[in-house]
């Protein structure tokens, strides 16, 4: 999993729900968040999950998105082995959520403060990890 | 409010919001607060540049952390101080309003 969040408190509280369901690497910059995911690529890997901030430095998370997709797509990597992107923001941002929806296919979106337990439904939808009582998939 | 009060404000939103034990809020509540001080002074810093849109993206900061801290009231004044910066508001007494938001949390991170 990849925590792409400028912000120290909400990449640590990101990174304390998820860590008990997989390794999570974070990325503080744009910049930061394509050559951790290009890296990736490069030795056939992918990130199953990217929490993805939109207002981040560099290269803002909309256009972290579209590279993601572009990315795959040049790999030929889609449907179920996509990467699935949960965008992060605040509560008064809906344009920047409707175009991640629209312009780079996001997932699901949360806005702040994160709800830990619509994150793991998240997760579960995707089936990124297993319903509560049976543990987790990663 | 005072420093105890937020502290518990805060400690008890972080163990509803985020299931986490007292014990790891404990842990994480000084580097917390030293974050949450230095968003304040780079505020602070924002208002030198006279550029609202600067102003904005600081208010845009400290108001997710809030946020994240459950400081909801906080993080509206931090809200509209993004907002008018972005919206590049050149009359809006920024200096006030950050001094207000100073004010507030002045307690907490002393």
């Amino acid at each position: 999993m990849l925590i792409v969040e400028d912000e120290f408190i909400s990449r640590t509280l990101l990174v304390e729900i998820l860590k008990p369901y997989g390794v999570c690497h974070t990325a503080t910059t744009g910049c930061e968040a394509v050559d951790v995911l290009d890296r990736a690529y490069s030795v056939d890997s992918h990130y199953d999950l990217v929490c993805l901030d939109i207002m981040i430095p560099d290269i803002d998370g909309q256009e972290v998105l579209k590279k993601i997709r572009r990315m795959e797509a040049s790999r030929g990597i889609g449907g179920r082995d996509a990467t699935r992107v949960i965008i992060t923001t605040a509560l008064d941002d809906s344009c920047n959520i409707i175009k991640a929806f629209l312009d780079g296919q996001c997932d699901a979106y949360l806005t702040k403060p994160i709800d830990s337990e619509k994150l793991l439904s998240h997760l579960r939808y995707m089936q990124l990890i297993g319903e509560p009582a049976h543990g987790y998939s990663f | 409010m005072s420093a105890r009060q937020l502290s518990d404000r805060i400690r008890l939103f972080l163990c509803e919001q985020f299931q986490l034990t007292p014990d790891q809020v404990a842990e994480m509540m000084p580097n917390f607060i030293a974050t949450l001080s230095v968003h304040m002074e780079n505020l602070e810093r924002s208002l030198a540049a006279d550029d609202p849109l600067v102003i904005g993206k600081a208010g845009h900061t400290i108001k997710g952390a809030l946020l994240n801290l459950g400081l909801t009231d906080y993080a509206e004044l931090a809200y509209a101080i993004e907002k008018m910066g972005k919206g590049g508001d050149r009359s809006a007494d920024y200096k006030a309003l950050v001094a207000n938001l100073r004010r507030l949390i002045t307690p907490l991170i002393g």
